[in-house]
């Protein structure tokens, strides 16, 4: 089970974000693309830190980065 | 969907997608050896080096693909894991394409599309389809055409108790897909396979229905396209043209049909010839995931994709000249030792992480998320309604061959 009382801070630059999907297939229950088909994040911690880290390496125009770690709301 | 007559001509679907037919021989499809060996000792001798990957690799024949021939530029080759990233990831400095994309005015082609544009007018011509392609329009895909087409091939063999499934299947998923998804009838779905090199002839069929479309969107690609607004440099925004229509279908027909049908073939190649996967897959289900995942980084039907070099730059240690053309060997990066344990061994243990099956950077595959859904649902059907499917110990079990598209050779199975 992921800590939900701790997770990455995720930042993403809407302007590189081209809504390729990548962090959606990597960590479905914390990234989603929203309708101007940008990433957004839904749950900070709606994954296993692994698993969002491996989203933020997935993207491949480079649009996440991790930015700290901060109590999840 | 009930019982149906064979859907296709499978003589005709054999014909169109035999690798070693006309059709692709040029690109290497009487290649039969394994070629990893040898660009895992590339990799080692240097990330990057002056050359072609085929020659490199020391076949003296002519091979055709993504940035070949190109007689009169100077060629790289990039081998390694990190190597191959940062020439995906830096798009201004490797270009996809030699020349800039004229859409409005210039013909009706594959390379006349998005796969070449840059900055820009690439982002704002992917961002208008990009939504109909990403992880949560998988089910629209599935559930229109997907499901159906997988279910109506099994329907035509399942009575038998065997089927060649490279051809019976595999092959026909795809193209079956997109025409479908085009508003194509079946009976279509042939003609514009064959006709992939006379972009004319796919004009003439898909035409009709871009108007029909335009007068009456239904729920389907086309009419997602005729009902999109693009918006220029100077913010107004515009319909898409009928060519930036055909051009996007082109695109897709090419890129998306004969790609699929191989990765299908190489994953189902994978699992049947090591049955104790292939029962892991058949218990767990989202084991399904893994393997797809596993067979796309271990084997991805292509090999290599190219870039040209915009201006001169050193580039891990090699001096690139502006105009060159580089070679990215992004099946040596899948297997790059420095990124995975056990690089050559099909494991569906590994943990699931990028690799660069559908490249990366801006042009990431627009349709790898369609792709992974069609693998993962044809599988599942198969493994539901086929039970005790196994390879038939009377066949020749399938291998790998081919060069710069590869695929499994025939896939013989048994089941019941």
């Amino acid at each position: 089970m992921p800590d939900s009382s701790r997770a990455l801070v995720v930042a993403i630059d809407r302007d590189l974000c081209m809504g390729s999907g990548m962090c959606v297939m990597y960590a479905g229950n914390t990234f989603a693309v929203d309708e101007q088909t940008k990433a957004v994040i839904v749950d900070a911690a709606g994954d296993p830190e692994e698993q969002i880290l491996t989203a933020v390496e997935a993207c491949p125009t480079g649009a996440l980065s991790v930015v700290g770690t901060g109590a999840a709301t | 969907m009930g019982p149906t007559k064979p859907m296709l001509d499978l003589e005709r679907v054999r014909k169109v997608f035999d690798l070693s037919s006309n059709y692709l021989v040029a690109t290497g499809g009487n290649y039969r050896d394994d070629p990893y060996p040898v660009w895992h000792e590339l990799r080692a001798q240097a990330p990057v080096q002056a050359g072609k990957v085929h020659e490199l690799a020391g076949i003296t024949e002519d091979f055709f693909f993504h940035g070949l021939p190109e007689p009169d530029r100077p060629h790289f080759s990039a081998f390694s894991w990190d190597a191959c990233q940062a020439i995906y990831r830096d798009d201004a400095t490797f270009s996809s394409s030699p020349v800039a994309v004229d859409i409005k005015g210039g013909e009706a082609g594959v390379t006349n599309s998005l796969l070449s544009m840059g900055g820009s007018e690439h982002r704002r011509y992917r961002g208008l389809v990009q939504s109909s392609f990403g992880p949560a329009r998988a089910r629209w895909w599935i559930e229109n055409w997907i499901e159906a087409t997988v279910h109506a091939l099994i329907d035509c063999f399942v009575e038998r108790g065997t089927a060649e499934l490279n051809v019976e299947f595999c092959a026909a998923i795809p193209v079956l897909t997109i025409t479908s998804s085009f508003g194509v009838p079946v009976e279509q779905a042939l003609d514009i396979r064959e006709s992939l090199s006379r972009p004319d002839e796919i004009l003439r069929i898909l035409q009709p229905i871009v108007a029909a479309r335009r007068d009456q969107p239904q729920d389907d690609l086309i009419s997602v396209l005729v009902q999109s607004e693009l918006t220029d440099e100077e913010g107004r925004a515009q319909r898409l043209t009928d060519a930036e229509i055909l051009s996007f279908s082109l695109l897709l027909l090419a890129a998306g049909s004969g790609t699929t049908w191989k990765q299908m073939g190489i994953t189902l190649a994978a699992l049947l010839r090591r049955p104790a996967r292939l029962q892991a897959v058949r218990d767990d289900r989202n084991l399904l995931k893994a393997a797809i995942e596993e067979s796309v980084r271990w084997a991805p039907t292509d090999p290599m994709f190219s870039r040209w070099v915009t201006e001169d730059v050193d580039f891990f240690g090699v001096r690139l000249p502006e105009g060159s053309v580089m070679h990215i060997c992004l099946a040596a990066a899948n297997r790059d030792p420095q990124r995975w344990d056990h690089p050559d061994e099909f494991d569906l243990a590994r943990p699931i992480r990028p690799h660069l099956a559908f490249g990366s950077g801006p042009h990431v595959c627009i349709g790898q998320h369609v792709a992974r859904a069609e693998m993962s649902v044809a599988i599942a059907a198969l493994l539901d309604r086929l039970p005790g499917l196994r390879l038939d110990p009377e066949g020749e079990p399938p291998a790998l061959v081919g060069y710069y598209e590869r695929g499994a050779t025939a896939i013989p199975v048994v089941f019941g």
